[in-house]
Order: C-alpha cells, then sequence, then structure tokens
C-alpha cells in the first residue's frame, strides 16, 4: 500500500531531485527572520554546507524571536480584546474603579509631550495648573524623553510616570510604536497585548534559550516582559491576587527594563497548579471553559481532534455525557481531560478559589493538578510529534502526506534526541531535502497523516512486553531515586506528592511513569531515559501498575 | 516569603541535601545582583535544569535520507505582519514607521489579517478583496519607500541612484522586493518595469510608484 501511494505521490508532484538554494533560502529567512536575504547570504549560499551555515546564522538573528514568538501566537491562538484588562482592576478602594490613576498624553502643537489626569479630560484638553507651573518628567516608556505635566501628577505617578496607566491620544500611533523608539504609549493595549500573547512569549524565550522544549509545560514558569512588568508594579492598581502573582514574582518583576519589549522566562519553584503555557493568564481568559481547555491542548499541542457524528436525534437532556451513546466517543476522555483545569475557574470565575485536587485522568494516567496533566503530556509522543507537525506545516506550508510517515516519525525522534531542542528540529527542517526543492505544490493535503497515537513513549515505537514485577524486589530498592525529595518529611518536600510506600506508588505510579518518560525526573536527566537504570526502574514501574 | 538572599541560600541548601541525585533547582537570587537593566539571564529564580542539546550530525543524516520527494508548498507572507516586514527592511522604527503602520490598520483585516482572539486566522492564500486590499497597501507602501513627502518626516527615497539612472533603480528595487540577487533580475523583468514607468518626459521619483508597487505585489515576492 505504502509503495502504490508512493508511486501515486511521484506522479502527483512535478519534482526529484531539483534543488534551488537561492529560493530555499528566501524562504527560510523570510519565515524565521521576516526578511529577505542579503546579496552577501545569496552569494554564499552556493553550496548546501554553506547553505546550512546561512540558516544556522538565522538562529542569531533578532527578528527569529519575532517570528518565533508569532508562530507561538497562532499556534496557541491566544489573543485577548482589550476590554479583559477591566476585570482586574481594583475595586476595594472605596469599591469605586474611577479611583484608577490613569493619564492622558499626547503631543501639543511643538511636538511636546504633555500628560495630565484622565479623570479631568471631560472638562478639557489642558492640565489643572498653568503652563508655567509644570514640570518636565522622563517617561518611563521612551528613556530621554521628557513629558511635561503638573506636579501633583509628578507626585503621583512618579517620576517617570509608571507608577500610572498611560493613554495615548493617538491610538493608532501608539498601537503600531515598538516600546522604546517613540513619544507614543497606550499602557492598556501594551499590557493586554503582553497578557495575550504570554502563553507565546514562554514558548519562545524558551526555545530562544535551547531548553527542551518540554519546558513550555513547566510548574512555575511563567515568562514576563516590559508591559506586563509595567502591570505588576501597579498592585495599588490592580488585583495581581486574581491573575496569581506571588510574592516572589512580583518582587523579581522589579529587574525587568519597562522597555523590553521580549519576554524572559521567570521560574519561581514548583507549583502544582501551574503548568506553563496551560496556566497563563493568556490561555486560561481565551479558552475560558475547562472543556475548551482540553479541546484546545488536545488539538494544539498533541495535534488529535475530537470528531464523532453526533447522534441522529439530540436528546434534550443527555445526562452524563460520558456515557450516554453518540456523546460518550468524545467526552469520556475530554471530560476527565477537563477535569485537569477545576483547580481553575472558568470564564469570569477564573479568579474563584481553588480546590486542592481533584480526580482526573488522561491517556491511561491519573492525576489530581496541572502539574499531573503537564507531565503526563510531557510524556506523550504525541507532544513531540505535534511539535514536529507544526514546525513542519510553517516550514514547508503543508502537512505531511501520508507517504511522509517515515519522515516525521524520523524527525519526532530526532527531535527527542536532541533533547526537544526546537531549534535544531527548524534547523533540520529548513535544511531538509525536501525544503530545498525548487518545484511548490498546492497546501492542500488530501491524503495527510493521521493523528499522532497516545500512550506511545517519546521517540516513538511500541512498549515493552511486561514480565512478572514485584514491588519489594523490583521496585522498592530504585525507589530513592525519587523519595529523596518525594517524602512527607522532607524541608524540602514543598507539595510534592510522598513517593515512599507501596500505595503511594500505586497511587502516583502513573504519573512517575509520565514524568520520568519525559526526561524532566529524576533530577540530573538530560532527555528522555533510552537505557540505564532510570529506564528500567520506569519500566518497572510501568509493568507494575499495570499499565 | 520575602524572596531574598538568605532565604534563597536557605532553600539552595535544603535542596542540594535532598536525595541522593543533585537537585536542579538551584535558586539564582536575582534580588542581590541584578539591577533593572540586567536581565539578559535566561531564567530568573530557580533553574530550568539542562539545555537541550546540539546538532548531531549522524542522526540528521539519517532524516536527510528519508526523501519521499513532495516539494514545499506555497506559502503567503503572514497578512498580519507584511507591511511591517517590508517596511522594516528600509526604515527604522519610530514615530514615523507607527504612524504610517497606524494609517494601514484599517486594510489590515481586508488583506486577511487575523483578528483579536484568532477566531479568525491569518488568510493563507489570495482573494480578490485581499488582492485590491495589497494593491492599496502596496501603493502607501511604495510612496513612503520611493518618494516619501513631507507626511513621512525626514524619510529619504531608497533609489540609489538618481531617478534618470533607470536601469540601475529597476533592477534594484526587483531585487531588494522580490528577494533575489540582483544578478538573476532577468533583463525582461527590467523592461517589463521600465514600460511601466509610464513618462513623457522627464523621469522623477514619482513615477517609480507604479513599478515598485507593481514588485510589491509580484508573485514571487508574495508567494514564498
Amino acid at each position: 500500500m505504502k509503495k502504490l501511494l508512493a508511486v501515486l505521490v511521484a506522479w502527483s508532484f512535478p519534482l526529484q531531485g531539483s534543488q534551488d538554494l537561492g529560493l530555499a533560502l528566501k524562504r527560510a529567512t523570510y519565515l524565521l527572520v521576516g526578511e529577505f536575504p542579503s546579496e552577501a547570504a545569496f552569494q554564499n549560499a552556493t553550496n548546501v554546507e554553506n547553505y546550512h551555515a546561512e540558516v544556522r546564522r538565522l538562529f542569531d538573528h533578532p527578528g527569529f524571536y519575532e517570528m518565533l514568538l508569532r508562530y507561538h501566537e497562532l499556534k496557541f491562538g491566544v489573543g485577548l480584546p482589550l476590554d479583559y484588562m477591566e476585570e482586574l482592576l481594583r475595586t476595594d478602594i472605596d469599591q469605586k474603579q474611577n479611583k484608577f490613576a490613569q493619564i492622558i498624553c499626547g503631543l501639543d502643537q511643538s511636538s511636546d509631550l504633555q500628560c495630565r489626569w484622565a479623570s479631568e479630560d471631560h472638562k478639557s484638553n489642558r492640565n489643572s495648573c498653568p503652563t508655567h507651573w509644570q514640570v518636565p518628567v522622563n517617561v518611563f516608556w521612551y528613556p530621554g524623553v521628557q513629558a511635561w505635566v503638573c506636579p501633583s501628577l509628578a507626585q503621583s505617578c512618579g517620576q517617570d510616570l509608571s507608577r500610572c496607566f498611560i493613554s495615548f491620544e493617538d491610538r493608532d500611533l501608539a498601537i503600531n510604536s515598538e516600546l522604546g523608539t517613540t513619544q507614543a504609549f497606550d499602557s492598556e493595549f501594551a499590557v493586554i497585548k503582553s497578557l495575550s500573547k504570554q502563553p507565546a512569549g514562554i514558548a519562545t524565550a524558551v526555545v530562544i534559550a535551547n531548553y527542551p522544549y518540554t519546558k513550555i509545560l513547566e510548574p512555575g514558569l511563567t515568562a514576563v516582559d516590559g508591559a506586563i512588568a509595567h502591570f505588576m508594579r501597579q498592585k495599588h492598581h490592580f488585583d495581581l491576587d486574581r491573575v496569581k502573582v506571588s510574592d516572589e514574582l512580583s518582587e523579581v518583576v522589579n529587574n525587568i527594563a519597562l522597555t523590553d519589549t521580549q519576554f524572559h522566562l521567570i521560574h519561581t519553584g514548583p507549583d502544582s497548579h501551574q503548568a506553563g503555557v496551560l496556566s497563563a493568564f493568556g490561555w486560561l481568559r481565551r479558552y475560558e471553559k475547562n472543556r475548551t481547555r482540553a479541546n484546545q491542548l488536545y488539538e494544539r499541542l498533541l495535534c488529535r481532534k475530537f470528531t464523532a457524528e453526533l447522534p441522529r436525534v439530540f436528546p434534550q437532556d443527555p445526562g452524563n455525557l460520558r456515557e450516554t451513546p453518540g456523546c460518550a466517543a468524545c467526552h469520556k476522555v475530554l471530560d476527565p481531560l477537563a477535569d485537569f483545569y477545576r483547580q481553575w475557574g472558568e470564564g469570569g470565575q477564573l479568579y474563584g478559589q481553588r480546590p486542592d485536587g481533584v480526580d482526573a485522568s488522561f491517556s491511561g494516567h491519573q492525576g489530581t493538578n496541572l502539574t499531573d496533566l503537564a507531565n503526563i503530556i510531557r510524556g506523550e509522543n504525541a507532544f513531540a510529534t505535534c511539535s514536529v507537525q507544526n514546525a513542519w506545516q510553517w516550514l514547508m506550508g503543508r502537512e505531511f502526506h501520508r507517504v511522509e510517515a517515515d519522515l516525521r516519525t524520523a524527525f519526532t525522534s530526532y527531535f527527542v534526541q536532541t533533547d526537544y531542542s526546537f531549534r535544531e528540529l527548524l534547523f533540520a527542517i529548513a535544511t531538509h531535502p525536501a525544503f530545498l526543492e525548487s518545484q511548490r505544490v498546492d497546501g492542500a493535503v488530501a491524503d495527510p497523516l493521521s493523528d499522532p497515537p497516545l500512550g506511545e513513549a517519546p521517540g516513538g515505537g511500541d512498549l515493552p512486553e511486561c514480565g512478572t514485577v514485584d514491588y519489594a524486589t523490583d521496585i522498592e530498592p530504585q525507589i530513592t531515586m525519587c523519595s529523596g525529595c518525594h517524602n512527607s518529611t522532607s524541608p524540602a518536600r514543598q507539595g510534592l506528592t510522598s513517593l515512599v510506600t507501596e500505595s503511594e506508588w500505586r497511587a502516583a505510579g502513573a504519573a512517575a511513569v509520565a514524568i520520568m518518560n519525559s526526561g524532566q525526573m529524576p533530577p540530573g536527566q538530560a532527555g528522555p531515559p533510552r537505557i540505564g537504570p532510570v529506564y528500567d526502574f520506569k519500566e518497572a514501574v510501568r509493568c507494575w501498575i499495570g499499565d | 516569603m520575602k524572596w531574598n538572599l538568605a532565604t534563597g541560600l536557605a532553600a539552595l541548601l535544603t535542596l542540594t541535601t535532598c536525595g541522593p541525585i543533585e537537585d536542579p533547582r538551584t535558586f539564582v537570587d536575582t534580588q542581590a545582583v541584578a539591577t533593572e537593566q540586567e536581565t539578559s539571564a535566561e531564567v530568573i529564580g530557580y533553574s530550568l535544569g539542562s539545555k537541550a542539546r546540539g546538532e548531531d550530525s549522524q542522526a540528521l543524516a539519517t532524516v536527510r535520507a528519508i526523501m519521499p520527494g513532495i516539494p514545499p508548498a506555497t506559502v503567503r507572507p503572514d497578512p498580519d505582519l507584511y507591511a511591517r516586514l517590508v517596511l522594516q527592511r528600509f526604515r527604522p522604527n519610530g514615530a514615523t514607521l507607527a504612524r504610517v503602520l497606524g494609517s494601514l490598520q484599517e486594510y489590515r483585516l481586508l488583506l486577511g489579517g487575523a483578528n483579536d482572539d484568532f477566531t479568525r486566522v491569518p488568510q493563507s492564500s489570495f482573494d480578490a478583496t485581499s488582492l485590491l486590499a495589497a494593491l492599496t497597501i502596496s501603493r502607501i507602501v511604495c510612496r513612503s519607500l520611493v518618494n516619501p513627502n513631507q507626511e513621512f518626516d525626514d524619510w529619504q527615497s531608497i533609489l540609489p541612484q538618481p531617478p534618470e539612472e533607470v536601469s540601475g533603480n529597476l533592477r534594484f528595487l526587483a531585487s531588494r522586493l522580490l528577494g533575489v540577487p540582483a544578478a538573476t533580475v532577468a533583463d525582461s523583468k527590467i523592461a517589463e518595469l521600465q514600460a511601466l514607468l509610464a513618462s513623457d518626459g522627464t523621469i522623477t521619483r514619482e513615477h517609480y510608484i507604479v513599478p515598485c508597487t507593481a514588485l510589491l505585489i509580484d508573485a514571487e515576492a508574495n508567494l514564498l
């Protein structure tokens, strides 16, 4: 069958062996850094080795960050309208939101920057003090530029105005300005844009620093840029507890320059409610319902879709969707997956009380919180395969064809082998012979590969068959790999699940296997275990719990 | 808990004495060592552990050996970034650039751009509407590039030679706007562009707006 497909494909696509390095370089450069190659780059890339070197150089180009951020923004589909800002305003100051210290800035006729209280806007377009009382302040969003303000405003907003929220009269100008390059700045737009992009910012910063791509789901990991730092420094205006900004994080953001347009990784340590991208405000607020969150991660991180034919007659009260015929096919997977999100409220209730732990499950693994979910996903080969598919689609402009199954497997294996280096994955695709072809085909793929299956260990391949495993003989002697930290008496326990007794291993063994599969634990792993004591231990636990 | 050096060190000591395997969560007290400008550290706070690996030539050769032989598909540049990326090739960030981009905002959705929450994703192909929007945007962009007036503050024309040096200017525009080496721009292409100059006498920079627009909407520039 495979051979027949290969023949059909060879017949359908007019190519074979006609490489065009210049064309490939143009495509790689545009997609990866948003420019066209220079004359020098074209002249250099006349053989494959030099072409590889030119592609490698792109990863150090400043445009790579921007294009990668955009890639992740699109892949995660995260974006929020401006009015989401309002729900974060503190209402505990006399229960009145109009206490909010907002100022309006604009350019006067001589292009001098002037700022005034927003509350005075309805009275007139002028400041509340005479012109000769006004004082110059250095605005935080454009170092070196001064604004003229009344003394009361300078006193309240600080000598750089960073303690107030800024509106700019020319909104279009502000929206299109790069922070730190013009006098125009709009706090609301800048902050909501950055909060929306935060999940993409986490993933982008992980790739830029060349950490394993699995870290995008790291508990306690977030990313902050100048605009979010500006927001987080205004505790007096915003209820930061609502977006789960810990004291530790608040302290750290003081070190982020307010004009910094790039996201910086901040790791505040383990937190079972967190899972990197999956618990970022931009993700939780964009996907408001737990089922939606589950559905979106299933599709965007695992490249799988819930598809089923609806019942011919839809029941008026379908009851338990996990059991109702016609609904159960999807909901028996979707709903337990959505349960991982029960620690977070839905929609406007996002900020409500969080239960400590819930019973949730996915892909045969039980769990109680988002950290467990993150570890299950990272332990799935489907996560690696999906990352490959997404990167492939970005650079190749199309999905994998069915005859490219081996290629997808090979890329996935290489991705896992490089310990999930997304940069190396991009390099591998942008230098693959298929990418160098001079021909172009239509983006529509009539015979796409099937969704990546669940239940496979990273790197692919079937799991080895299990022999007889005994807890006392095969597992207990090895548990010190985990129980050093995962014990209820350790001062460093910090909410970690205890893994000391047989019953504890029985309860949490599946999650432990998932996290060992992903190469995250025990500490010191350089990628998913393939051989050696950690691999043997992981396999023993897997077989013992009967996975 | 106040995050300071003392608690940081305490955390570090606690963690490194925990278990037989070294815990990678090494605490970095940024408060003690960083100022606002010093945010170059890749991770602030606890360590993220080991980096991913670099290139594995041998394994990569195996991947490259698998070649089912299907070429890439044509890719349309992201409509949301299109105008910004063209302009940024020639113009610095600043108020003028922001103002030009602001003036193009109203065409973004027509061009096929995404909406706020990505319920509408960027269009991956052209239709009549997006092509017309691209034409309009290209004219504005081209004016700002080849013959900027006082609207564009102190921007200068990107044409490298005086306007009457038609061939050299057109070759430059074709090379930079199509993203191809100057030497590979065919003479026939230059002749076609020259026909678009449509001048009955003296050639000015204004005359280059039409061929520039034609280049920006050329398939070679828009289908990678």
